[in-house]
């Protein structure tokens, strides 16, 4: 039987591998997108586990405003990686040095 | 409701006035945006109190102040910023409907009422600064801070969406007054209140998550920057009014500790790192994470006179932060260095004083404004036996008045680098001697913004 502890469990996973994903990577832009895409969807499963255990429908709703924002966010985030690689010709996160201090 | 309205109205008129006007006529668009933010502020002031959507959207004291506040840096930032946008070739109408959106974002948090008003007015906002932070778009530079601020800020939104989901969870409800009556004081509000806090820290820009904020408010241009340093804190403030004081007071035992730590690091690292930097907006920007400890130790505080001081301080800032960028903007340098500040004075004697009440009011000395604003905060902290923080915040307030000083020896004292007078035209001094006299004429008569602020917390 899946219990509410093992869904949690599962959404704490994602969402480790998310942040890990973002501070570890140090070669592609478009795969720290993909971790901030995780890190919501990581969240969107917690939201989903609450309101089915809790019988209550507002946590379900609240997905549906986060995977409209997530969708916002990834238009953004790629609209930016355009402009820096016409800027740069690359997506490598380690050149990214221009400011310091 | 009806400030919000007008404004979401105000966004497509004035989109299609821009597409009317052609992109050659910024300032009919820009004359249409400040006509109706005006109408946005009259419509803020006449708005009722009382709440709406079953209790997601409330419009209260505090609200009413974040949002006239929030209009008027808008409005400033307006005025000051098409000058240096023009230098750097980033003049677009999308300038001014990005800062409305963002504005309109800020309305949407200092009302919520619920964890989802208060998660989709924050998103709106961080959208629309994201968008404006890259709106140089043939600036490397911008497009960096853009990208560094987008992937930061979506990280900050992550983990308090996951703290959001724990409160929601632990309560079973999106309400905030439901969520702070079903909390208790156990280990999982301990872990969702430590990652609410860390995402209200992220977007703060509070140590130890400040890392991009030197790098946005460098990046794009200044009237960029002009936003990104006033607007959003208004917001921000909401936020951990609204989750934290309002929805986790019975955990305030178990957050205080991380928020006291996390204002005290802020404001060693903005008042020491400040010290070591060469241009203007940079400084401007670890100064502003030191200013952000020290409204956070109002919080802290815990009282409602602690609130009310760090709601005080907030306006205060914002408005010393926009009068600072509005001079820098008028000195007409790209990527301002500090240097450009040398023989200020001799330049223009105007612009100079009007720096010089800003820096003595950042440093906090009497009469200004300013010093009202840490004096509250000090004085709430004693009050509740917290004098080794007041200590502390005093310490770090005197190291950080030494960079401030240093402006005002390169304005005052050095040779400037260029001859020849600066001509920032009539509105831009009205402006700016306004917003300069404006911290002087707090700093004599206070009482008047004073009793507003604690009326906003005088129920709560």
């Amino acid at each position: 039987m899946i219990g509410l502890p093992h869904l949690l469990t599962l959404s704490a996973v994602l969402f480790a591998i998310a942040v890990c994903g973002i501070f570890i990577n140090r070669r592609s832009v478009i795969l720290l997108l993909m971790c901030v895409e995780l890190l919501l969807l990581a969240v969107n499963f917690n939201f989903v586990a609450f309101a089915w255990f809790l019988g209550d429908l507002a946590g379900q709703v609240f997905v549906f405003f986060i995977l409209t924002v997530a969708a916002a966010e990834a238009a953004i985030g790629l609209a930016i990686l355009v402009v820096l690689f016409r800027n740069r010709i690359s997506v490598n996160v380690d050149e990214f040095q221009l400011l310091k201090g | 409701m009806r400030a919000e309205l007008a404004l979401a109205a105000l966004v497509p008129v004035a989109l299609l006035v821009d597409l009317a006007a052609g992109s050659r006529k910024q300032a009919v668009t820009r004359a249409v945006s400040l006509a109706g933010l005006a109408l946005v502020a009259w419509a803020a002031i006449k708005a009722p109190n009382g709440e709406m959507f079953g209790g997601s959207f409330a419009m209260d004291g505090l609200a009413r102040i974040l949002k006239l506040s929030g209009t008027l840096l808008t409005g400033l930032a307006f005025a000051y910023a098409p000058r240096d946008l023009k230098a750097a070739g980033a003049l677009r109408g999308e300038y001014y409907l990005l800062g409305m959106f963002a504005l309109l974002g800020v309305f949407v948090t200092a009302s919520a009422g619920s964890l989802l008003t208060l998660y989709l007015g924050l998103e709106l906002l961080a959208l629309a600064l994201y968008t404006l932070v890259a709106l140089q778009r043939h600036c490397a530079q911008a497009a960096e801070a853009a990208m560094k601020y987008f992937v930061l800020g979506a990280i900050g939104s992550g983990a308090m969406l996951y703290g959001i989901s724990l409160l929601y969870g632990l309560s079973g409800s999106l309400l905030l007054d439901e969520v702070a009556a079903q909390g208790s004081a156990g280990a999982g509000s301990y872990v969702a209140a430590a990652l609410v806090l860390a995402g209200v820290a992220f977007k703060l820009g509070a140590a130890p998550f400040h890392q991009w904020v030197p790098d946005a408010y460098q990046g794009p241009p200044l009237g960029v920057a002009v936003i990104l340093a006033t607007v959003p804190k208004l917001a921000y403030f909401a936020l951990i009014v609204r989750l934290m004081v309002t929805g986790l007071p019975v955990a305030q035992e178990q957050w205080n500790p991380l928020l006291i730590v996390m204002a005290a690091a802020s404001l060693a690292m903005g008042s020491i790192v400040a010290i070591a930097q060469t241009h203007a907006a940079r400084l401007f920007a670890w100064a502003a994470i030191g200013h952000v400890g020290f409204l956070l130790l109002g919080v802290a505080a815990g009282s409602g006179e602690g609130l009310a001081a760090a709601l005080f301080y907030t306006l205060v800032y914002t408005l010393m932060v926009a009068g600072a960028f509005g001079v820098i903007i008028a000195l007409q340098r790209q990527n301002a260095p500090l240097d450009s500040l040398r023989g200020l004075y001799r330049r223009h004697p105007g612009l100079a004083l009007i720096m010089l009440l800003i820096m003595l009011s950042m440093i906090g000395l009497p009469p200004l404004a300013g010093f009202l604003a840490k004096w509250q905060i000090l004085m709430a902290l004693i009050e509740q036996g917290m004098t080794v923080l007041a200590v502390v915040a005093v310490v770090f307030a005197v190291v950080a008045a030494y960079y401030y000083l240093r402006i005002v020896r390169l304005m005052f004292m050095e040779a400037p680098e260029e001859e020849g007078r600066l001509t920032p035209g009539w509105t831009t001094t009205l402006l700016l001697s306004a917003n300069g006299l404006a911290l002087l004429v707090l700093g004599i008569w206070p009482n008047f913004l004073l009793d507003l602020c604690r009326a906003a917390f005088a129920s709560g």
